[in-house]
């Protein structure tokens, strides 16, 4: 193959829901039994059967993280970081719990610890998962320090709350500027070419739906006190209360609908804004096909959840049988009849494994159905396209991080 | 593919009889070159396509990346250099790997270094956590006598809070506090009195709260909670000052301190191990709950019942009857095991109450104890105007 055509290299997908579910099952019994130690290797199972099935062009990427470095990297923010800040507050917290003055000043102390440490265990993630991620033999890297992220972050997230979320596109780019700028292919460097008007064109007529609800929600919170309406005193006409709870959940659909609408258009203006050795990104990512695939997947885990609750039903009524069954339902509850009528510890037997069912379930669909689907939905959306030159990317020279991701686990971040 | 491959009409020598081909990254530039492979005794020989060497892989270091997928190339690393790919789209290659590197399939959880690796860590971690929670599990009775009484007033008054919230729907022991003028008094009545027979230096603190759930807490530092449930189940006052005695004796045997110690260790140790750390706001609002919450020993309870029976003595009130109270509330909310006896340890139906009863199982030996040790007679403690007043101590609070 040469290293100089003018093409379009496209993203390609091809893991499977079927395999999926069989990894995502299996790590959800085995962290259940392992109580969630096993997390960290599962982790990686999932990410390598991910990674493995991405292709771009002849070449598929491939992870190379495993269970250890993640579990390590946990253990190591636990001593270093976990236990002196959750010890510390703690011991505050205790000593002078009972006076509130203290007690809001240390608990806002802490949460804005918490975000900082966020803000810096997303971006320490993202160096891992980069360092980890080989493409024809070359593995990604992220430069740039972790902390002076997390302060910038906050800053950003100080304006944005102070202006309402208006100024969310100047975090956005600012923020996707210095992970794309520092963020590598072996030697050689990603471009960004995103600017902070064309995304807020974008944002604009979306983040409108906020001040809407917020109205909304004020008049239909206003038109229930007797101070603003003489009439609420009794609840108000009938009709104009159905209005306020009509437009209060129109507002809220909107606002839902502009938001994720704003989302798919975010990513796809983010994708070609990116760059590398002269070729772009882009992504063709639909709203429709976004919103497709969450409807059809809550709507599928609905209707698997009133399966399940039926049969839950059913066994409970075969062990307990009809009539106390009837008399639960009926509110008829005689704490005495019904403790006679079971047989307590084949009750919570079976609640046990109705409950570990649940669990798994629940996960794996959610993990399947909406995750999967929309991973692939993403990656298949993505192209690279321009003159391809690859012949000066090398190996970076500088090291990796050997472990991974301890402050990211802590704080149960997940995908990002 | 193993063709003997002539490429433009020139004949191109095999390297070796079997002239596997491959895709090649050398994992220092990202350029992958279309390659030639032989099999040799000492590992696989890379060449190529116009048959120079490029590299030679040997068996030691041969490793598989991920399982061989139908449809999909072998891919091969190579352990002297981690990042270099050889892909081979020919899956009969392996046949032949499996007699000269049998341990190419050594990866993850097959791979002996890493497994020992990995069962290492863990003990270690085990080791850490179990021996840090057992340590300050144990310590516990000792580091909470060794705690200043101002440090355990104040750890006293969060519990409360927190325990009041949780059991008062959310509202504050400002709020909930019974503050009739008669009954207070007679509470104080009752509590100087047994604080008379009690040696040691803390300042009793007593309240009730308008929640209707029997119960009583003792939080360190000297501050004891009556529910008011409590007040209307029992039926005369040395019921209610056995109860009284019975928490004091935590306070002074600092059982509630040592809890909450214990449960700040199982906050730090356990829970972030298991949880991952979410260091949510829960573990904040957390503290509180679980530190009182946590039930007592049997040997705490063994031991606050003989303090308690011993301070009714001292005072000359009728020492056994908390004990009926208890079985009456136990009655009426159907706790403890049906089986009696030994085990139990809080365990039950659905409706258990923490602290007063969570570990109080109606054994019948226990209240054959306290009433083998109950002197004879005793007085009541109140008059039956005190009596009244403090059965009425809440009717004003509340809605």
């Amino acid at each position: 193959m040469t290293d100089m055509t003018e093409e379009t290299l496209q993203f390609e997908y091809d893991g499977r829901h079927v395999p999926f579910a069989k990894i995502v099952a299996v790590n959800a019994i085995y962290q259940l039994l392992t109580a969630m130690i096993f997390r960290f290797w599962a982790r990686t199972r999932e990410r390598k059967y991910l990674w493995s099935h991405v292709r771009l062009g002849d070449d598929r990427l491939e992870y190379t993280g495993t269970g250890l470095e993640l579990f390590l990297g946990f253990l190591i923010v636990l001593g270093v970081i976990l236990f002196p800040v959750i010890g510390g507050f703690t011991l505050v917290m205790i000593l002078f719990g009972d006076n509130p003055v203290v007690f809001g000043v240390v608990y806002a102390l802490y949460i804005l610890v918490i975000v900082f440490l966020m803000y810096v265990a997303i971006y320490r993630a993202r160096r891992y998962r980069l360092t980890r991620t080989l493409w024809r033999g070359i593995r990604g890297t992220l430069t740039g320090s972790s902390v002076r992220y997390a302060f910038v972050a906050m800053g950003y997230t100080l304006l944005v709350m102070a202006t309402l979320g208006l100024a969310s596109p100047v975090m956005r780019i600012g923020l996707v500027r210095r992970e794309i700028e520092n963020m590598h292919l072996g030697n050689r460097p990603f471009t960004f070419h995103g600017k902070i008007g064309d995304l807020f064109r974008l944002w604009i007529l979306p983040w409108l739906s906020l001040p809407l609800l917020l109205g909304v929600l004020f008049m239909s919170g206003a038109y229930d006190s007797p101070a603003f309406n003489p009439a609420a005193e009794g609840g108000g006409p009938p009709k104009m209360t159905g209005g306020v709870a009509a437009a209060t959940l129109f507002a809220y659909l909107l606002t839902i609908l502009a938001m994720s609408w704003y989302r798919v258009a975010e990513f796809r203006y983010l994708a070609s804004s990116v760059g590398f050795e002269g070729m772009r990104f882009s992504s063709a990512l639909g709203f429709g096909r976004v919103f497709w695939i969450y409807l059809s997947s809550y709507l599928l885990i609905f209707g698997c959840f009133i399966l399940f609750f039926m049969a839950l039903m059913g066994v409970f009524v075969g062990l307990v049988g009809w009539e106390i069954f009837a008399a639960a339902a009926n509110n008829d509850v005689d704490p005495e009849t019904i403790a006679a009528g079971m047989d307590q510890q084949r009750i919570a037997a079976v609640f046990v494994l109705f409950g570990f069912i649940f669990a798994v379930g629940s996960h794996v669909l959610n993990r399947v159905l909406v995750f999967h689907r929309m991973a692939h939905a993403v990656v298949t959306s993505l192209a690279l396209s321009g003159t391809q030159d690859f012949s000066k990317v090398a190996q970076a020279l500088d090291e990796a991080p050997k472990l991974g991701e301890g402050l990211a686990d802590a704080f149960d971040l997940g995908d990002f | 593919m193993t063709d003997n491959g002539t490429i433009n009409g020139e004949p191109q020598p095999p390297p070796t009889p079997d002239g596997y081909a491959g895709r090649y990254a050398d994992g220092e530039t990202a350029t992958v070159h279309d390659v030639r492979l032989g099999l040799a005794g000492d590992g696989i020989h890379i060449y190529d396509a116009a048959g120079g060497p490029m590299a030679v892989w040997s068996y030691d270091d041969l490793r598989i990346v991920e399982k061989p997928v139908a449809g999909r190339p072998v891919r091969l690393r190579n352990l002297a250099q981690d990042l270099a790919r050889l892909e081979i789209a020919d899956h009969a290659v392996l046949g032949e790997l499996h007699g000269l590197a049998p341990q190419i399939h050594n990866i993850g959880a097959r791979d002996p270094v890493a497994r020992k690796r990995v069962a290492f860590w863990i003990a270690v971690m085990f080791a850490l956590f179990g021996g840090g929670w057992f340590t300050l599990a144990n310590s516990a009775p000792v580091i909470a006598a060794m705690m200043p009484m101002s440090m355990e007033e104040r750890m006293g008054r969060t519990a409360i809070e927190q325990v009041t919230l949780i059991f008062g729907g959310w509202k504050g022991s400002d709020e909930l506090t019974c503050r009739d003028e008669a009954g207070e008094r007679a509470l104080e009545a009752m509590t100087l009195r047994l604080k008379a027979v009690d040696e040691s230096e803390y300042e009793f603190k007593v309240r009730v709260l308008d929640i209707p759930i029997p119960n009583a807490f003792a939080a360190p530092g000297g501050y004891i909670v009556i529910f008011d449930g409590l007040l209307d189940l029992a039926e005369s006052p040395d019921e209610v000052a056995g109860v009284l005695a019975h928490e004091m004796t935590h306070v002074t045997h600092r059982h509630a301190t040592a809890n909450m110690v214990r449960s700040i260790g199982l906050q730090a140790f356990i829970i972030p191990l298991l949880t991952g750390g979410t260091m949510t706001s829960d573990v904040m609002t957390g503290i509180g709950q679980m530190a009182v919450q946590a039930s007592y020993s049997r040997d705490a309870e063994a031991d606050a019942d003989k303090g308690a029976v011993e301070m009714m003595n001292a005072a000359g009130l009728k020492a056994a009857s908390f004990t009926e109270l208890l079985s009456r509330i136990e009655e009426k909310y159907g706790i403890g095991s049906d089986e009696g006896g030994e085990d139990a340890e809080g365990d039950g139906s659905l409706f258990s109450i923490p602290d007063m009863l969570s570990t109080h199982p109606s054994t019948p030996d226990r209240a054959r104890l306290v009433r083998e040790a109950a002197a004879p007679g005793g007085e009541a403690g109140l008059t039956d105007e005190q009596w009244s007043a403090l059965k009425s101590i809440c009717a004003a609070t509340g809605e």
